[in-house]
């Protein structure tokens, strides 16, 4: 073999293509990326999918797995009281309404119980003309709660 | 959801209660007391003479009188409404609030006739009046309102238990499988048997109102009755929600 031939087949010779590559890199000022493998290309999929997963059982244990515990569970008790005291409501205007029926049709327990407060004081007042004359505040009150029925009757006088 | 429309509905059938509040029966301007006190007023006061006494007590009486007869117009009036709006499902219970409303109309007629009266009375005139109107209300408009209430009462307890029925199924269903639970099957077994007895009690109620000339039967003690049991179920259900808990 001659000189001439050997020389060709120097020119023939490259560099590693890896080092060729990162030598490039170095000059240019780049930072340089290892080569991805399969595995650099589904652990963060998997990553994902697991932490995806993790926060769809969460979500799931809060609104349905402790429901029992959790408020929710207290509406549905809220509105079961609600209902058991509305009963007991009607209970006591059933009971009122053996004297007072107008009561239960009207639906009204508080004005229920103040009147049958302020209408003893009146029977008793209206029908006393020794305690008529007083002036205050309290016989005021206790006169304007004559009744139809109770006028009818100071009427037959 | 279901929770919120059926309570909305149980609050609807207990009667409307805000709606009503615009709608009472009786008339809150007609109290009578500065009216009476002004005849005592008149009637013991020793400066008048006799006859001007006499002009003087006729006047008001006869305007105590125009105003009775106003208010219990208006009374009976606000008693038709509420009866109007009364929706009722149970046909014959519907045909019931019919004739009470007529009875209604047939009083409101009862007042306008004695209003028509009232220019040509004197004092013992009015006094008459007064008598015959009072008893008038305590026997016949007093036997047309309780008659009302009771209506009012029974078709209240409709919704109610239409509504525990529909609980002790949700409950039931919400326990299928804490149902091996010994203790909690008896209590679940006593709330269905305290929905039981409030339904039969709900229907003799039914009975007894739709048979208004049976006056032995003591109407709103059933009424209260049934109630009182569906309010035992509900004490059976937080019962049975403790006992969910605690398994």
């Amino acid at each position: 073999m001659d000189l001439l031939q050997i020389l060709k087949q120097l020119k023939k010779i490259e560099p590693d293509q890896n080092y060729s590559r990162t030598s490039k890199m170095a000059i240019l000022g780049h930072q340089i990326t290892p080569k991805k493998t399969w595995q650099d290309l589904v652990w963060p999929t998997v990553r994902f999918g697991a932490g995806a997963a993790l926060t769809t059982i969460l979500i799931i244990l809060i609104f349905v797995g402790f429901s029992k515990f959790s408020p929710m569970e207290d509406i549905d008790m809220l509105t079961l009281r609600a209902e058991a005291e509305a009963i007991d409501i009607q209970i006591q205007l059933t009971g009122l309404a053996y004297d007072r029926p107008l009561e239960l049709i009207n639906q009204t327990t508080t004005r229920a119980l103040s009147e049958s407060k302020t209408t003893s004081k009146t029977k008793t007042d209206v029908s006393n003309p020794d305690n008529k004359p007083k002036e205050d505040a309290k016989t005021e009150e206790v006169l304007e709660q004559v009744s139809i029925n109770q006028a009818l009757q100071e009427l037959i006088k | 959801m279901s929770a919120l429309a059926i309570s909305a509905l149980f609050f609807l059938s207990a009667g409307v209660t805000l709606a009503a509040e615009n709608k009472k029966t009786e008339p809150t301007e007609c109290n009578f007391g500065d009216k009476i006190q002004s005849l005592e007023l008149i009637q013991n006061n020793a400066k008048l003479g006799e006859s001007e006494k006499i002009k003087a007590e006729l006047q008001i009486r006869k305007q105590i009188l125009r105003q009775i007869i106003s208010c219990s117009s208006e009374e009976a009036r606000l008693l038709k409404l509420k009866l109007t709006d009364t929706s009722i499902v149970d046909r014959l219970v519907e045909k019931l609030k019919l004739n009470l409303i007529t009875e209604i109309n047939q009083a409101v007629d009862y007042y306008q006739n004695k209003n028509s009266q009232i220019d040509n009375l004197g004092i013992w005139g009015s006094k008459n009046m007064a008598q015959q109107i009072l008893d008038w209300r305590r026997g016949n408009y007093a036997q047309l309102i309780e008659r009302t209430a009771n209506l009012v009462a029974w078709n209240n307890n409709q919704g109610m238990i239409g509504v525990a029925e529909i609980r002790l199924a949700e409950t039931k269903k919400d326990l299928e499988v804490e149902i091996d639970n010994q203790k909690i099957q008896e209590v679940m077994d006593e709330a269905e048997t305290n929905l039981t007895k409030a339904k039969t009690l709900n229907q003799r109620a039914r009975e007894a109102l739709l048979n208004s000339n049976n006056n032995s039967i003591n109407y709103l003690e059933i009424i209260k009755q049934s109630l009182e049991s569906l309010g035992k179920m509900y004490d059976n259900f937080f019962e049975i929600k403790e006992l969910a808990t605690d398994t």
